[in-house]
């Protein structure tokens, strides 16, 4: 089946001519297929650019770290009640020593006020405040077991820990905003009502999803020093009293399938756990976050298949209502191009080619508006964005197979008109 | 060898009940060059010779040489290519695209004919100056009377150097005047040697052909030598 090229080149003007037309007939008709691509363009740019810089915060934990929390984003995905999670015994620093006691863990660390927290503090420095910081009570292992990179002066140490020393690390934000200038170190700094010494800064922290998240709003002190000013904060949540203590502990070299196991039954036992009972604590991994991860966002590839096929059927439809009405109004022309020289094929190729211009009309607006969509999303919130190359051949893929699969009824209709009835229509 | 031998030319519609004989059994040679008007009364089979001759139907039975090949058996594709290289129609109601120029409509046989766009164009003006619209080559069919339309699907079935013009009652949509002016420009075509049929049941209009086939009944009664 040869196509000339002239032809080719008359029956794609001759597509645009009719388009430009019948314009607000063939808008209607390509609505469906904009909607389909720029969910597909634009949702894709999305969820992989989330997917790319949550992988590297993941990675950024280690492969080996176990977490251990009253509840996290894993227990919520996995469909939990949050009243249920707010009513789990709370877990305190007395847990992390006896973890740290089993043989298969190196160390632990304790992080008091680290996540689910309102109980947010101002730093000074000689008039000058920051706004409410996350302050941190933490075991001097926190920076090594979070892989943060100190990047002025040093960390605290255990005998600071041991001593209850009012010395603080600050993260990238107080620094900045109070030692724009000068070297902090040595500095004294107010944390709410308490005198302390800044003995380091911390570098800029990864976040999921790359945007600014507050990650680097911290101030990181000793926990027993934290545990002295503060108490461990009890947030009074419906279901009971919640402390936010997170446990951190590293496996010794080649133990992490021992030390899960044997971390899992210390907490159990701890909490007093029959043997028909779920665990009322989470053990949060890399792995385990990368698969949950992954499950979610196969999740919402799912949904963006099925709603961009309902989406693209929706279009198709239509393309073949506005291909049928064009080839019953045109039949006339349909006759005389026959009469003329026309093959078939050549009849059946140019309502190919103009469905599939339309539809492929709409993929160009998806394409246009997903990514934009994207990279609108990007600049007001700073949420990380991929375009790849091949979201948009997809799109355009579609768009016009859409219009060649249903103009394809519609068109072998065309090219199988009667010249002579065709001619003598109307 | 004459440039159309038509023998025992049959067609017959199958009405389900009744078999309907549009045609039955036409024997005619037409010699390159000559100017040949049908006459009848209505339903007599004169647009279904036409159409035969044409190449847009096939015989139920007989034969068809056009220019030493038997087409009366032709595939449909075959058949549109024979249309495209031998066949010029003028339709009685023009039958112009009425979003293409006056160029464009003339380049459309081209167009089948793999002819490329240079050329296309060339020809195309070159047959629009036959007519005498080498002036409103892009005008749109809405952008012309009745007369410059009729001239316009003249120069289209022109274009590709066909070896037969067809004419089925090209004037039955003009004003006399007009009318007339189209018959001096296919008596000119004529004189240039081109292979006229015209269908017509005006006797003015059968009159500037050499001769007039008078069909009845889908047979031919007579052959009037004008
Ligand atoms: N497609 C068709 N189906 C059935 N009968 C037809 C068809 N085309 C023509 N006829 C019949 O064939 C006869 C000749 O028709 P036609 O060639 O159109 O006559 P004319 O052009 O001389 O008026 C008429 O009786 C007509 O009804
Ligand atoms: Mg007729």
């Amino acid at each position: 089946m040869k196509i000339r090229a002239a032809l080719l080149a008359e029956i794609a003007t001759m597509a645009l001519e009719t388009l430009r037309a019948n314009k607000m007939r063939s808008a209607l008709t390509i609505v469906g297929v904009v909607i389909g691509i720029t969910a597909i363009v634009g949702m894709t740019s999305l969820v992989r650019g989330f997917d790319r810089s949550f992988k590297g915060m993941v990675e950024v934990l280690g492969p080996n770290t176990v977490f251990v929390a009253k509840f996290s984003g894993l227990s919520f995905m996995s469909g939990k009640e949050f009243i249920d999670l707010i009513r789990r015994p709370n877990l305190t620093p007395d847990d992390a020593l006896a973890l740290e006691r089993l043989e298969s863990v190196r160390y632990t660390d304790t992080m008091l006020g680290g996540g689910f927290d309102d109980s947010r503090e101002r730093l000074s420095h000689r008039g000058e405040e920051t706004k409410r910081l996350q302050i941190m009570g933490t075991t001097e292992l926190f920076a090594q077991v979070g892989y943060i990179p100190i990047e002025l002066g040093r960390f605290f140490t255990a005998s600071e820990v041991r001593h209850r020393r009012a010395v603080v690390v600050l993260g990238q934000d107080p620094y900045q905003s109070l030692f724009p200038l000068i070297d902090p170190i040595g500095k004294q700094v107010r944390v709410a009502d308490q005198q302390y010494t800044v003995i380091g800064v911390m570098g800029p922290r990864p976040s999921p999803g790359g945007f600014n998240a507050g990650q680097d709003e911290i101030a990181v002190i000793p926990y027993t020093r934290y545990e002295t000013q503060f108490g461990v904060p009890a947030l009074r949540v419906s279901g009971g009293p919640h402390r936010d203590v997170t446990i951190t502990a590293v496996p010794r070299e080649g133990q992490r399938a021992r030390a899960l196991r044997e971390i899992e039954e210390t907490m159990r036992i701890r909490h007093g756990l029959r043997l028909d009972e779920e665990n009322d604590f989470d053990l949060i991994t890399q792995d385990a976050l990368l698969r949950i991860w992954e499950q979610t966002t196969q999740v919402v590839f799912l949904s963006l298949v099925v709603i961009s096929s309902i989406a693209l059927l929706v279009g198709g439809i239509g393309v073949m209502a506005i291909m049928t009405m064009s080839v019953t109004e045109r039949t006339n022309e349909i006759g005389l191009r026959k009469a003329l020289g026309a093959k078939r094929h050549e009849i059946l190729w140019q309502f190919l080619v103009e469905a599939a211009t339309l539809t492929l009309a709409g993929g160009v607006l998806g394409v246009l508006l997903g990514s934009g969509t994207g990279v609108l999303v990007h600049l007001v919130s700073g949420f990380p964005i991929s375009l790849p190359w091949w979201s948009f051949a997809l799109g355009l893929g579609f768009s016009a197979s859409v219009g060649l699969v249903f103009g394809m009824a519609p068109a072998i209709r065309a090219s199988r008109l009667d010249p002579i009835e065709a001619l003598r229509h109307e | 060898m004459s440039l159309i031998e038509v023998e025992q030319l049959k067609k017959s519609y199958d009405m389900g009940s009744e078999e309907v004989h549009a045609l039955r059994g036409v024997d005619l040679r037409v010699e390159a060059g000559e100017y040949i008007a049908i006459m009848g009364p209505s339903g007599s089979g004169k647009s279904t010779f036409l159409n035969l001759l044409g190449c847009l139907d096939t015989p139920t039975s007989g034969r068809y040489i056009l220019n030493d090949r038997d087409v009366s058996t032709m595939a449909e594709d075959d058949l549109a290519q024979v249309r495209n290289e031998e066949i010029g129609f003028v339709f009685q109601t023009f039958n112009l695209l009425a979003r293409a120029t006056a160029l464009q409509n003339v380049e459309l046989p081209l167009v089948y004919a793999g002819v490329g766009a240079d050329e296309r164009r060339a020809r195309a003006q070159t047959a629009l100056e036959k007519v005498d619209l080498s002036d409103r080559v892009t005008h749109r069919p809405n952008e012309l009377s009745g007369g410059q339309r009729q001239r316009v699907a003249i120069a289209r079935a022109l274009v590709n150097d066909p070896s037969i013009l067809l004419a089925d009652e090209p004037t039955g949509n003009l004003d006399s005047v007009t009318g007339a002016e189209l018959l001096g420009l296919l008596d000119s075509l004529h004189k240039k040697g081109h292979t006229l049929f015209v269908v017509t049941h005006e006797r003015d209009v059968a009159k500037h052909a050499q001769s007039i086939v008078h069909l009845r009944d889908g047979q031919i009664e007579t052959i009037e030598q004008v």
